[in-house]
């Protein structure tokens, strides 16, 4: 079952997984950390 | 021949490049603009009045005007433009999606969700001073979650916002890193020290009965280590991680995922009515929800929809679940070794490599975040809760006489010497005087000693010397909505084919495992977890 979706998650999504569009968990971490400090740096310097 | 090669790259060609020519994005974009400009001018006002949300107007005319611009530009991009497989075809594919769930969450919080609670206020209170949809959690957390579930399972997800569903993960994990601005050291001790207890408790208790009783029951090895590590430690990531160390094979896999899908979102919907019935205070189901649920995503789910208006069930919760997910390497290294021990053929495992790979960075980014907080720059330093403390307040703040009569007659009732002094000194002074005074008088409050009266009045005093800094406001802000948009987005993954794939002995041993977990979970909080923490 598994890998029947496993094939048509490939046809679907030639990068990343069904569960994101990063090459793995680890990427995506890094993503969240990045997004994070901008949002951070945006409050900060907006936000009076 | 020729011809058939070159149509075969065509295809080939065709399948690398992930924007849809289509309108949706355009068209969902005008929608959006068109709410703002209906709300920022008043041509709504009484529809505003009669859901009571007025509280929403703010969101409703800064989000839709940056959304709904982002939008209308990349919507005319994906329609108008030429697409070329690359990263910018990739990445700009994603925006449908993205604004696809951002539209349906703004929808059910904004108009669907009040809509639900004034058609449940008609009704009467049913339990207490409760009404239906209190009591059932139906608010835009628990309706978002259950569009999404909808969308995939009986209308399908649009093919242009497959790829943008694929970034609610990421919002939840962001979500996470910026909940670090929201605590102060002394929460993070009282509420970190509360969750390695309990975590560490029934993560290795729930990973040891799942080994023991798979080998009871004669299930393979593999089994026993991958549903071992989705029921102990954090669902499906865990289940991923595990897998190849003890060589799962892709059934075993299906069937972890299937029970944990089938019993997470089980109790994603059960815990928060579970959670009202026995009116639990928010520090005693995010401590219940972060240890019983199994994926980190449900515990968010079931802590939002339990407090859909407010952040601290989620912040309790999330502190259990980053704790547990912490355990992660160590489950791993656990699973690795026990495998190896039992198994002639199983690999060499290097156990180093394997915390190192295993470790979730993003729990790095919170502690980064309650760094960055702890110094100060976005509030200051001595926030509890977001609020800082400041008892400069203007003379209409004050305890007003009736006030302090109706607390000087309740006097007698206080015993404990610390609170006896907390209130003179409140009742002297007309207002708190201190922040360890402010503690102490929430504690009074919680432990629900006076009359309702009393604790009115110990309310307001505490709201008139706390203050949430402007710029915690916004990171409240932005964390509802990343959450929002991770669990709307989350629905959408949920798809009735995944947990099908539970049955079986594993189903048997996930049941009363995650059973025995819940409701244990649920008898430690009720005897040893206050609300006072």
């Amino acid at each position: 079952m598994i890998d029947k979706e496993k094939n048509t998650e490939k046809a679907r999504f030639l990068r990343g997984s069904t569960l994101t569009i990063f090459k793995s968990d680890r990427h995506e971490d890094w993503m969240a950390l990045v997004l994070s400090l901008l949002i951070a740096l945006g409050v900060y310097l907006l936000v009076p | 021949m020729e011809i058939l090669n070159i149509i075969r790259k065509q295809e080939e060609n065709n399948s690398m490049v992930y924007t849809e020519k289509h309108p949706a994005l355009l068209i969902m974009g005008i929608i959006i603009v068109t709410l703002g400009i209906l709300a920022d001018f008043s041509l709504m006002d009484s529809v505003i009045s009669y859901l009571h949300i007025g509280k929403y107007l703010g969101e409703m005319t800064t989000l839709t005007y940056i959304f709904g611009s982002i939008a209308i530009l990349v919507g005319l991009w994906h329609w108008f433009g030429t697409h070329e497989e690359g990263n910018l075809d990739y990445y700009l594919s994603t925006v449908a999606g993205l604004i696809f769930i951002l539209l349906i969450a703004m929808l059910i919080r904004w108009f669907v969700a009040p809509y639900v609670a004034v058609l449940s206020k008609s009704l009467g209170p049913i339990m207490g001073a409760k009404y239906l949809h209190e009591v059932l959690g139906l608010n835009y957390i628990v309706l978002g979650i259950l569009t999404g579930i909808i969308v995939v399972n009986f209308l399908k997800v649009p093919t242009w916002a497959e790829n943008g569903v694929r970034l609610s993960r990421l919002g939840l994990k962001t979500g996470v890193v910026l909940l670090g601005t929201l605590y102060s050291l002394a929460e993070l001790k009282q509420l970190g020290s509360l969750s390695i207890l309990m975590v560490g408790f029934f993560v290795l208790g729930s990973v040891g009965l799942v080994l023991w009783m798979g080998a009871r029951s004669n299930i393979p090895s593999s089994m026993g280590g991958v549903l071992s590590a989705g029921m102990g430690v954090c669902g499906v990531s865990a289940t991923v991680a595990v897998a190849p160390v003890v060589q799962a094979k892709s059934v075993e896999i299906a069937y972890t995922i299937g029970t944990i899908l089938l019993w997470g979102v089980g109790c994603m919907f059960l815990f928060p009515i579970i959670g009202n019935m026995l009116n639990l205070g928010h520090v005693q189901f995010g401590a219940w929800a972060g240890t019983g649920i199994l994926n980190s995503a449900q515990v968010a789910g079931a802590a939002l929809a339990y407090q859909p208006d407010g952040i601290e069930t989620l912040k309790v919760a999330e502190i259990f679940n980053i704790t547990r997910v912490l355990i992660l390497p160590i489950i791993v290294i656990w699973l690795a070794v026990w495998y190896v021990k039992r198994e002639e053929n199983a690999p060499g495992v290097n156990l180093g490599r394997v915390a190192f790979e295993k470790f979730p960075i993003f729990v790095l980014g919170f502690l980064l975040m309650f760094a960055l907080s702890s110094t100060g720059i976005f509030s200051p330093a001595n926030h509890y809760k977001g609020k800082y403390f400041d008892n400069n307040i203007t003379a209409n703040k004050l305890l007003t006489e009736p006030a302090i009569t109706t607390l000087r007659n309740e006097q007698p009732k206080v015993q404990l010497e610390v609170q006896k002094t907390a209130l003179a000194r409140l009742l002297e002074h007309k207002k708190v005087m201190s922040i360890e005074d402010d503690n102490t008088l929430r504690g009074l409050v919680n432990a629900n000693i006076l009359s309702k009266e009393a604790n009115a009045i110990l309310k307001k005093a505490h709201k008139a010397v706390r203050h949430t800094a402007n710029k915690i406001k916004r990171f409240r802000q932005f964390i509802t909505w990343l959450f929002a948009f991770g669990l709307i987005g989350l629905g959408m993954q949920i798809t009735f084919a995944s947990m099908k794939q539970a049955g079986g002995q594993p189903l048997v041993i996930g049941g009363i495992v995650g059973t025995l977990k819940a409701v244990l979970s649920l008898v430690i909080v009720l005897l040893f977890v206050q609300e006072t923490i």
